[in-house]
């Protein structure tokens, strides 16, 4: 068993996280609101060293005094928590930011999508691609038809595609189980290996 | 019997997954691994195929709560750059995922005798997302405010001298970690030519496989289970490898947990069926 506090510390947090399953408990909460409050801190640390501080020393300081332009543009956002007179400056950074992401959006955005439709219909060489065309076609038709359609070959396409999206669903949740569980298997050998030792795995 | 087990306190089911995944970490039992020819396997031909001293860049897009998954695959990665000579060139679209494996990758890259600034460098998190990396598109060092992960100016690096663009004249690969947003979908928006690899969280595989068949991705590494792959063919067995028998055993858990759930409640309704 390790002597490290750095460990001791990492056990106590990881078995007081754990103890939620036997029951909701002060030990839990304690390192619950721990675990908050640390990520609060270092995220006003990480802010700071990678927007604020190269903002400064990276750009400012080296004589590329356009940057105070963005910057001082950027400071209006603040004005959301000023006397509500001026808190209309604030929807000018807002403003910016969604126009400029939105332009982009409209330009790039398409290009994969269009990649995709494209591959849909053009490699058909396998029966992978084929079942792949057919559930795209009976997806699409479900959304489309989804209000006031009584034709029995647009409810059956629907039946169908409902089926095959729970299974991307039931996919998508085993592989999501999946990752958990890898996730947990990193905990557990960390008590095992860094903690008591047991393994020496790596 | 039925309406117990119908009933069963859940707390048992942790305590049944935890045994069944200490036990084959502390006494494996050596199961087989097979590799994915649609996924691991193409990812590893992509990379091999590229001639030595291409170089690779890495997307950090993850955090330090994929570890268990993404540690694996940067490592099977690094190694079979290792074996090809290819060079490196760490970034992030994360910073919390940079600061937690660059002292890995050193880690790994002082194993290896990578000299950094000439065989591999870190440029760091750069702020600005995606006007960032385009920006880089059009001239890496400005985009990048000319300096490493630590400070360094980009002018006293050697390996940042051929490094001018982000476009395909320049990179041969991105190969992006990715447990979430933003992941890949700004390399296949805005760089559609660089080739595209992916080391992925298991959650995330399922929607990543369909940009293999179009070629948008090159291949990709399906959890920790694809790091295991990954490392066969790498032939350095490592701690994907180790863990996956504990792994496997936990799916075959759930599978009877799924079959006995199933029987219960069937078994429960019938029987109610037969008391009216």
């Amino acid at each position: 068993m390790t002597a490290e506090l750095q460990t001791w510390i990492g056990v106590i947090a990881t078995l007081a996280i754990f103890s939620f399953l036997i029951k909701e408990n002060p030990f839990y909460r304690f390192f619950e609101y721990t675990v908050i409050g640390m990520s609060a801190a270092h995220a006003v640390v990480m802010t700071w060293d990678n927007y604020t501080k190269p903002f400064w020393v990276n750009g400012v300081m080296k004589g590329e005094y356009y940057l105070l332009i963005p910057g001082a543009i950027a400071v209006l956002y603040y004005f959301r928590y000023a006397p509500p007179k001026y808190q209309w400056l604030y929807r000018y950074p807002l403003a910016l930011i969604m126009g400029y992401n939105i332009g982009y959006s409209l330009a790039y955005d398409p290009r994969p999508f269009m990649t995709q439709i494209r591959g849909t219909f053009e490699s058909l060489k396998d029966l992978n691609s084929f079942i792949y065309l057919v559930i795209f076609i009976g997806v699409v038709v479900y959304f489309i038809f989804t209000f006031g359609n009584k034709s029995a070959a647009v409810g059956k396409t629907r039946t169908f595609a409902r089926y095959a999206m729970m299974m991307y669903f039931g996919v998508s949740f085993g592989n999501t189980v999946q990752g958990r569980f890898s996730l947990l298997l990193g905990r557990l050998l960390f008590l095992l290996q860094d903690w008591l030792g047991l393994v020496k795995l790596g | 019997m039925l309406e117990k087990l119908n009933n069963l306190d859940s707390r048992w089911m942790y305590l049944a997954l935890v045994i069944v995944l200490v036990i084959p970490i502390i006494k494996p039992i050596g199961m087989s691994i097979s590799v994915n020819k649609d996924l691991t396997q193409r990812m590893y031909d992509f990379i091999d195929s590229l001639p030595p001293g291409s170089l690779i860049m890495f997307d950090l897009a993850s955090n330090s709560s994929s570890d268990t998954e993404i540690t694996p695959m940067i490592y099977a990665v690094m190694e079979h750059m290792y074996q090809k000579g290819h060079k490196l060139l760490v970034a992030g679209q994360w910073s919390s995922g940079l600061a937690f494996w660059s002292p890995k990758i050193d880690e790994r890259a002082r194993e290896y005798g990578w000299v950094y600034g000439v065989d591999y460098v870190n440029i760091g998190y750069k702020a600005g997302g995606t006007s960032t990396w385009r920006a880089m598109g059009q001239d890496f060092w400005k985009g990048a405010m000319e300096v490493d992960i630590n400070g360094t100016p980009f002018s006293e690096l050697p390996i940042m001298q051929n490094i001018r663009k982000l476009d395909d004249k320049t990179i041969d690969c991105i190969v992006i970690f990715e447990s979430g947003s933003p992941g890949m979908e700004t390399w296949i928006t805005y760089f559609p030519t660089i080739p595209l690899c992916k080391g992925s969280v298991a959650a995330e595989i399922s929607s990543s496989v369909r940009y293999i068949p179009t070629g948008q991705l090159k291949g990709l590494i399906p959890g920790m289970r694809g790091a295991a792959e990954y490392e066969k063919l790498v032939n350095r067995p490592g701690i994907a490898t180790q863990l996956m028998d504990a792994q496997s055993m936990s799916h075959l858990l759930v599978v009877a947990l799924i079959a006995l759930g199933n029987i219960a409640y069937f078994g429960t309704k019938r029987k109610m069926a037969r008391g009216r």
